[in-house]
């Protein structure tokens, strides 16, 4: 969340169970309701497609409104993780548990931008305050690199960069769960009224180098500031 | 004599298509045909286009992020790669993420369109090749920024001499 909007990134690839190991399969995970809101989900590409499909199948006047959508997101998100885990205690077919679907939820309530993260169990959890949320496999590291970046400072450009910057670094620690390609979308009040924009091909290009710039900048402050070891 | 009427015959029609693939093809300063990174590629096609008043309109540069850049050579390198002449490897290092690779086939077109281009443009872009080629990447925006600071207003690094 920056001063003037909302920016909701992702990586690019869903984990699905399968009878030897996770597979993986290209996969997109953001999307926008209407001009006013972003949402996101993590689990496997059927939790996702899940998600969607019932959005979808609303009219525009049942997706209106941040108390409306909150309520729908925790009913779909609780109701899709139910029969998972209830079929999981029966079966007992595997080891581990089944991958449950969360959602995240980026909109203006008024005038205010609002990030909802809509949990396992039907629980829900705001996150205005601290400014970032991320979910899903990569969760922890992408909390590790927002972490201590006052994202509520940043104008919407830099906002982009840190969390197209975010989910790349994610990417490339994450032993698996987590590929290319990157989605980046911004929300922002335009003339009094929000709206959503997905970032293009050829201006993530322009963040993934911007990304390499500053590594280069951070390499400098390191290096340059080093001072010889003293001897006693 | 050939060459150099075709040379003078091709001056109002340099393609940024040439430019691109003669850069690639030029040595570095390690003596061969250095992959570039897309930020040195970029600076480079800037350098070009503030020092060559010929080919100054052929990209259209403006401050971003990272300093001056040009969309049209993200476009170039898009339609490069999609016409199997260059070829990209991701590797694990900050610094070289998504170099830029002649193929065969590419060696071979870059060869023909360096033949289309002025000498003095040439040797530019080979000037160029070993410059940006022997900077690191800190050391090359600062310098580009010192030379051109117009185009490092909106640069998320802030040069400092």
């Amino acid at each position: 969340m920056g001063k003037d909007g909302i920016v909701v990134a992702s990586d690019g690839q869903s984990t699905e169970n399968a009878a030897g190991q996770p597979i993986r399969a290209v996969c997109e995970k953001i999307y926008s309701l209407g001009k006013g809101a972003l949402w996101g989900a993590s689990g496997d590409g059927g939790a996702i497609q899940e998600v969607k499909r019932q959005l979808d199948a609303l009219g525009p006047t049942e997706l209106q409104g941040h108390r409306t959508l909150c309520g729908l997101f925790t009913k779909i998100i609780f109701g899709i993780n139910k029969p998972r885990v209830e079929r999981f205690k029966a079966l007992r077919l595997q080891k581990s548990p089944p991958i449950l679907a969360k959602a995240l939820l980026a909109q203006y309530d008024g005038n205010s931008p609002c990030i909802v993260e809509f949990n396992y169990d039907g629980s829900t959890t705001g996150y205005e305050e601290l400014g970032y949320q991320a979910i899903g496999s990569g969760n922890i590291f992408a909390r590790a690199s927002l972490q201590g970046h006052q994202t509520r400072n940043l104008p919407l450009d830099r906002a982009e960069i840190l969390g197209y910057m975010t989910v790349q670094k994610a990417i490339e620690i994450a032993a698996y769960g987590l590929g290319y390609p990157i989605d980046v979308w911004t929300l922002s009040m335009k003339q009094r009224f929000p709206m959503v924009e997905r970032v293009t091909e050829q201006k993530k290009k322009a963040l993934s180098d911007t990304v390499a710039a500053i590594s280069s900048a951070q390499m400098e402050v390191l290096l340059s500031h080093h001072a010889p070891p003293v001897n006693t | 004599m050939r060459i150099a009427n075709r040379r003078r015959g091709k001056l109002s029609k340099i393609q940024r298509r040439d430019l691109l693939m003669a850069l690639l093809l030029a040595k570095g300063a390690g003596g061969k045909s250095d992959p570039l990174d897309r930020i040195r590629i970029m600076k480079s096609l800037f350098l070009l286009s503030q020092e060559v008043p010929k080919i100054a309109g052929l990209f259209h540069f403006e401050p971003y992020l990272y300093g001056a850049i040009s969309f049209d050579v993200y476009t170039e390198l898009d339609e490069l790669e999609s016409a199997g002449l260059v070829t990209t490897t991701k590797e694990f290092s900050n610094e070289r993420w998504n170099r830029y690779f002649l193929t065969t086939k590419g060696t071979m077109g870059a060869r023909e369109a360096s033949k289309n281009l002025p000498k003095s443009i040439l040797s530019k872009i080979e000037s160029l090749k070993r410059y940006v080629t022997s900077k690191q990447t800190y050391e090359l925006l600062k310098e580009i920024y010192a030379k051109y600071p117009a185009f490092a207003k909106r640069s998320v690094i802030k040069v400092t001499s």
